[in-house]
């Protein structure tokens, strides 16, 4: 069996896509499930959970369930649109890098420099350059995301080169172009996915820590992050309305790295 | 008297895709002193049942029934604590791969020590005494300072003489070697053939030895039980199995073990071959920090159409590096090689590309010589596909190499290697070649597939014309393939000639000491040979001894007659004995193992 496949059967990256599947869901089919309009504001703020409310209000009187459920949306976006862009563009500078010598020290080198900021300082000087809001999350988390896959895609390459397969097939004639796309990258691709789900985990860090400190999504706008700011002012009035958007994002961080756990084991079980 | 009995042993694996029983009611005695071997091709069950007698088995296997007595005590009814004096202390067990049992961060006396105060209480000196005692033993040169080294210092068979002392240190009545010198040069191997026979013969202590190579048996054991899918299915004398083996099996086996004394098939040799590749005065290098790795030292040869030519030597001593250059994989540091006529060195895209389907190699390992993402009609059919031809023809190259057309669908994991090899000749016959260079084609296989591999080819050349160049560490497999033979040693050649005659009446004195290290699949032969086993190691190319390379460990050298200084000083060109024979050696001719005759 393949060991991806078997990585996905494995009980951790079945929790892991369960929790994912279900958080994700309620944030795709927000719209439907929320029971408010997010932005809604009534008289009634701080109300406890009750059956009208099920997470209670907040300062402004507008539902919490119905504010986490949008929340979540952010953090769809940021994983299906800046995680694959920064995975792609990260694959084929790391490709690029294993074809010509000089290009590889260059690139080499801004990947040092990428990896050098830790990602909420990435967030910070982007938010700097762009102004803060969701592009600076997006940008963030593509930005962070290039030099993973690409050091990745790099190494990996390099090691496959050196197989008796890749031998073989440069000696029947196939040329570089065709071994990189038929030989090499096919068999790279394992990691490659094992670091998707890692990335994803990140994504969701990432687009919290941002929009905590104040230089991501921004409030009105509903997202994890920006609900976690916005609570913490609250914290003595209101314990429950940090604790909600809390769950959420830890679920998906433990979620995807599970998912990442599961998919290395049985990659690594033969 | 009886020291060990197994009765009824079985050891099941319960995987994923259900139960697989790796030993099946298997039942032997050894007596005290004896040495048994345990012979059968991989998966036959063999290391499952050594680890069933220490009851290691890790899950998913388990022993599900059985005893093991030893001195009429059943080991699987001991509790975990009682069985870990026993392993290492009456029963131990030395492994395949030396350098990977060893921990690498521990300095040898660290671990050897800690193996004698696993089996007896002592005070610290004590046992670091005793040590030095194991390592002198196992004939270890210099013990009180080789102390001190980490196992990474060690080579392989000094690696392994670390094991076996370290085997020896709980004092034990059995010694259960798992192919204790497969890893091994073939010089090295009879080194630790040696030291296993002394040890057997000198303390009393019985070997279970489990090996794929009846010449090692022929050579070291009394008794012999042939296993097969889990099963024993033939035990008896040494003498009984070799001369008059009853189940097929056994029979099967012993007709698939290479030997340089059963006359070899006919071979085409032409009488004067048109000659394809010329190698002139080759060399390699690598630099590496400073220093400089010589891997081939000017080397010259060449191979005719239709021709097979075999290339041997033991490991580090070129062989693959030429493989590399002829192929044009590599650039030489210096020298020529043609083909056809015109120069091979120095090519790049279409030249590579053009030249390459001309000339094609066969690997080692067919595991991963082959893309698992890739199914075995995609490719055979990649080097049909990249010139443009038609791809129908993977059936009819699948056909060539004796697999069915169906294969072509299925993904390599779902082939044995010996079928893996198929696939892989099988691509490199799509390009349509006039010569293929086999790295160590048949050496990862089991006998009784290197013995197909080596009939498909040769049916092949008689179909296709084809030539070979074949390359091996197996003078016997070698032999059987190759019509002329050259011998290597660190980067040299020493000797050249029609393979029959080197291997009856070798030259230089280090194919005769090869020759001598093989061990021949027969007991009576074994007997009665009087072995030429070479001291020492092989040095390190990146400091090659001067004069003639060979002089550290020649047997007729300046070692064994102090008077031949020239063999320091002067390096002996290869040069011509006899009509089609060669040997770079002062002295040609001079070593001969009696018993070597045909």
């Amino acid at each position: 069996m393949n060991g991806l496949l078997r990585g996905f059967r494995s009980p951790e990256a079945r929790i892991g896509l369960a929790v994912v599947v279900v958080v994700l869901g309620a944030g795709l089919l927000a719209p439907l499930l929320a029971p408010h309009s997010p932005y809604a504001q009534t008289s009634g703020t701080f109300l406890p959970p009750s059956a009208t409310h099920w997470l209670g209000t907040d300062e402004y009187g507008r539902d919490l369930f119905s504010r986490v459920l949008y929340g979540i949306r952010q953090d769809l976006l940021v994983g299906a649109v800046a995680v694959p862009i920064g995975a792609v563009a990260g694959t084929v500078l790391g490709l690029l890098s294993t074809v010509w010598g000089w290009l590889d020290t260059v690139i080499q080198r801004l990947f040092d420099v990428t990896l050098a900021f830790t990602s909420l300082v990435m967030g910070v000087t982007v938010a700097a350059v762009i102004g803060p809001g969701l592009p600076a999350v997006l940008i963030t988390v593509g930005l962070v995301n290039v030099p993973l896959f690409g050091r990745l895609t790099r190494n990996a390459v390099k090691s496959l080169q050196t197989r008796d397969y890749v031998t073989a097939a440069r000696i029947v004639g196939v040329r570089p172009v065709r071994l990189l796309f038929r030989h090499l990258l096919p068999n790279a691709l394992d990691a490659l996915v094992v670091q998707a789900a890692l990335s994803l985990s990140l994504a969701v860090f990432i687009e919290g820590a941002m929009s905590f400190v104040g230089i991501g999504v921004r409030p009105p706008e509903p997202s994890l992050g920006s609900l976690l700011r916005t609570s913490i002012t609250f914290l003595d009035r209101s314990p429950l309305y940090a604790l909600a958007p809390m769950v959420v994002v830890t679920a998906l961080v433990l979620a995807f790295n599970l998912i990442g756990d599961g998919l290395t084991k049985g990659l690594l079980r033969r | 008297m009886t020291l060990l009995q197994a009765r009824d042993l079985v050891t099941t694996f319960h995987t994923a895709g259900g139960p697989v029983e790796a030993v099946r009611d298997v039942s032997f005695d050894l007596d005290a002193g004896e040495t048994l071997a345990l012979v059968g091709e991989s998966g036959s069950g063999k290391s499952v049942t050594a680890l069933s007698l220490l009851n290691m088995v890790r899950p998913p296997g388990r022993i599900e029934r059985g005893e093991v007595l030893l001195d009429g005590r059943d080991l699987l009814k001991l509790g975990e604590a009682e069985m870990r004096t026993v392993r290492g202390g009456e029963l131990s067990m030395i492994f395949q791969d030396p350098v990977s049992s060893l921990n690498p961060l521990l300095k040898v006396r660290a671990q050897l020590t800690e193996a004698v105060l696993a089996h007896r209480r002592m005070p610290r000196r004590a046992a670091e005494q005793r040590a030095v005692e194991l390592m002198t033993r196992v004939g270890i040169p210099d013990p009180e300072a080789r102390l001190s080294d980490h196992p990474l210092a060690f080579s392989g068979g000094m690696a392994q003489r670390v094991m076996i002392a370290m085997a020896l240190a709980g004092e034990p009545k059995v010694i259960i070697a798992d192919e204790p010198t497969t890893a091994l040069d073939v010089t090295i191997q009879a080194q630790i053939l040696e030291l296993l026979a002394e040890l057997n013969r000198e303390n009393g202590t019985a070997v279970i030895l489990i090996t794929h190579n009846l010449g090692i048996v022929a050579r070291l054991c009394q008794r012999v039980a042939v296993m097969y899918k889990g099963e024993i299915v033939e035990q008896g004398t040494t003498d009984e199995i070799f001369t008059a083996p009853r189940h097929t099996y056994t029979k099967e086996l012993l007709a698939a073990t290479p030997s340089l004394r059963r006359p070899r098939p006919p071979m085409p040799a032409p009488e004067k071959p048109e000659p394809l590749l010329e190698v002139r005065e080759l060399t390699k290098s690598y630099r590496s920090r400073g220093r400089t790795l010589q891997a081939v030292a000017g080397v010259s040869f060449e191979v005719g159409r239709g021709e097979t030519v075999g290339l041997v030597g033991e490991s580090g001593c070129g062989k693959s590096t030429i493989a590399k250059l002829v192929l044009g994989i590599e650039e030489p540091t210096s020298g020529h090689i043609s083909y056809g006529g015109s120069p091979v060195t120095g090519l790049r895209g279409a030249a590579q590309r053009a030249y390459n389907s001309r000339v094609q190699l066969v690997f080692q390992n067919p595991m991963s010589s082959l893309n698992p993402r890739m199914t075995v009609g995609q490719a055979i059919g990649e080097p049909l596909r990249v010139r443009g031809s038609d791809t129908s023809r993977v059936a009819e190259l699948l056909e060539l190499v004796g697999l069915p057309a169906s294969a072509a669908g299925r993904y390599p994991h779902e082939f044995s290697g010996g079928q893996r090899q198929r696939i892989v000749i099988a691509r490199a016959l799509a390009v349509e070649p006039e010569l293929i260079v086999c790295d160590e084609a048949v050496a990862a296989l089991d006998v009784s597939l290197q013995a197909q591999i080596i009939a498909l080819l040769r049916d092949l050349q008689a179909r296709l014309g084809l030539s070979y160049l074949f390359i091996g560490h197996d003078l016997a497999s070698v032999r059987d393939v190759s019509a002329r033979m050259l011998v290597m040693y660190l980067g040299e050649i020493v000797e050249s000639g029609p393979s029959d005659e080197v291997t009856a009446t070798p030259l230089h004195p280090y194919a005769a000491s090869l020759l001598s290290s093989v061990p021949e699949p027969d007991p009576q032969v074994e007997r009665e040979r009087e072995r030429i086993v070479l001291r020492g190691e092989v040095p390190t190319p990146l400091d090659p001894p001067p004069g003639c390379r060979f002089h550290t460990r020649c047997p007729i050298g300046p070692l064994a007659r102090p008077g031949r200084t020239i063999c320091r000083t002067d390096k002996p060109p290869l040069l011509q004995v006899s009509p089609g024979r060669a040997a770079a050696c002062h002295f040609p001719g001079e070593l001969k193992e009696d018993s070597c005759a045909h």
